[in-house]
């Protein structure tokens, strides 16, 4: 949003209607707010209301800037509404069953959410404006509530209705990746078939935004691994790594490149590659002093590469300038170093402190994975 | 010429005025500063919550 929406002309119309709060998560000073206000994934769009203190609108992932518009102005009914239940005439059919999904969504009741959205849908016709921009609320609650067969399934029900590429491709990603955590492999393989084929198609459509096309590569080459197709997942693998050398080749900054680094080492070391990355990385660091990210990533790769005793220094340099939630996961890649390294009590001194550190982080943004991860790591630790 | 100047100095301010009504406020890493903000004008923050990568 930061990028590409404030600075777009259509939001001169909104001009005094709304401020404008950019939150970087990984800051500590922004703890009260992730107190009051968890966030579950990124990057999240939430629209406050100022005098209750409450979230009225929550949004997951991508969005264009006219999407966005939208959502605002979606949120500044709800709060208007909420102030004046009596003034302006209540919504009714799908139209309040989706104000009342947002709001549902926005109190983090994913599956209470979902309810309100099927009943948007079920409710509307063909034609409702507001269809499309449902039925991707509706998956996304979905997979927030961690309930992956029904939002892979309900992301193949919706896709063949979605006419906007660029949602379509978001719905197609978010289908494959739920699609992709289903435990029965028979269920995840018939899910993944009935989502891969508007998936690929999306992946070649215009309009579709950069982050949302690298998301789809990279679900598709997990799709065709987890369907035993090895070659195909190397292929789209590839084909995902060549659109992001390409991003990155038309990056104006460094900044904008080195936002690609996670993503590119991602792609690099599934085409079997990641040596290929090395000086990239190295030219992020240099050329951004103070972040820790590129420093984190070359930890990363390092390990990937047999190279422990550098992953150990750019962990470590990583953690000089890393304040918030991302230290857990650099000092699960520093005890990988060490343990490599053979310095067994030290990588447990470093789990050690990615669990405290951990525990010690607001709840809305504490990295799941990361910390459950350190714990898991430490239990099997030796000299516990 | 005073007058002159103190027109000028209205149409400036004026102008100012009302680019600052255009411009959308942005506040960076600063809830209490936002929540201030919106609350004196009674309009919602929309928040972009996001982690570096």
């Amino acid at each position: 949003m930061r990028a590409y929406v404030l600075p777009d002309a259509r939001l001169a119309r909104l001009a005094g209607r709304f401020v404008w709060l950019d939150i970087d998560t990984e800051k500590p000073a922004n703890a009260p707010f992730l107190r009051a206000f968890p966030i579950d994934s990124y990057p999240t769009l939430l629209v406050v209301d100022p005098r209750r203190e409450a979230a009225v609108l929550r949004w997951t992932g991508t969005a264009t800037a006219e999407q966005i518009e939208r959502l605002a102005l979606d949120g500044e009914r709800e709060m208007r509404a909420a102030s004046s239940p009596g003034l302006g005439g209540a919504a009714r059919g799908p139209d309040a069953a989706l104000a009342r999904g947002d709001r549902l969504a926005a109190e983090r009741r994913p599956a209470d959410a979902a309810a309100a959205y099927r009943e948007a849908l079920a409710g509307a016709g063909a034609s409702w404006r507001e269809r499309d921009r449902t039925a991707e609320s509706l998956v996304q609650v979905l997979a927030g509530a961690g309930d992956d067969a029904a939002c892979a399934a309900a992301a193949g029900k919706v896709l063949p209705q979605v006419l906007a590429a660029g949602r379509r491709a978001r719905l197609a990603a978010q289908g494959l990746a739920c699609a992709l955590g289903i435990g029965d492999a028979a269920a995840r393989d018939a899910a993944l078939r009935v989502l891969e084929p508007p998936a690929r198609a999306a992946a070649g459509a215009r309009e579709v935004l950069a982050d949302d096309r690298s998301w789809l590569w990279s679900e598709l080459s997990e799709a065709r691994e987890a369907l035993g197709d090895a070659r195909g997942a190397l292929a789209d693998a590839r084909r995902w790594l060549a659109f992001l050398d390409g991003e990155a080749a038309r990056a104006r900054t460094p900044a904008a490149r080195a936002a690609l680094d996670g993503q590119r080492l991602d792609a690099a070391i599934r085409a079997g590659t990641p040596d290929r990355m090395l000086a990239p990385l190295l030219l992020s660091e240099r050329e951004l002093p103070g972040d820790f990210v590129p420093a984190q990533n070359l930890a990363r790769l390092y390990l990937e590469l047999g190279r422990p005793a550098e992953a150990l220094a750019a962990a470590r340099r990583a953690l000089e300038n890393a304040e918030g939630p991302r230290r857990v996961r650099i000092r699960v890649l520093e005890a990988d170093a060490l343990d490599a390294l053979g310095r067994r009590a030290e990588a447990r001194a470093a789990l050690e402190d990615a669990v405290r550190f951990a525990g010690e982080l607001p709840e809305g943004v504490r990295p799941a994975r990361w910390s459950s991860e350190a714990r898991a790591r430490l239990e099997r630790a030796p000299g516990g | 010429m005073r007058a002159a100047a103190t027109l000028l100095l209205l149409a400036g301010t004026a102008a100012f005025a009302a680019a600052r009504r255009e411009e959308p406020t942005s506040v960076r890493d600063d809830w209490p500063r936002a929540l201030a903000l919106a609350r004196a004008r009674d309009v919602p923050i929309v928040v972009d919550a996001w982690a570096p990568w």
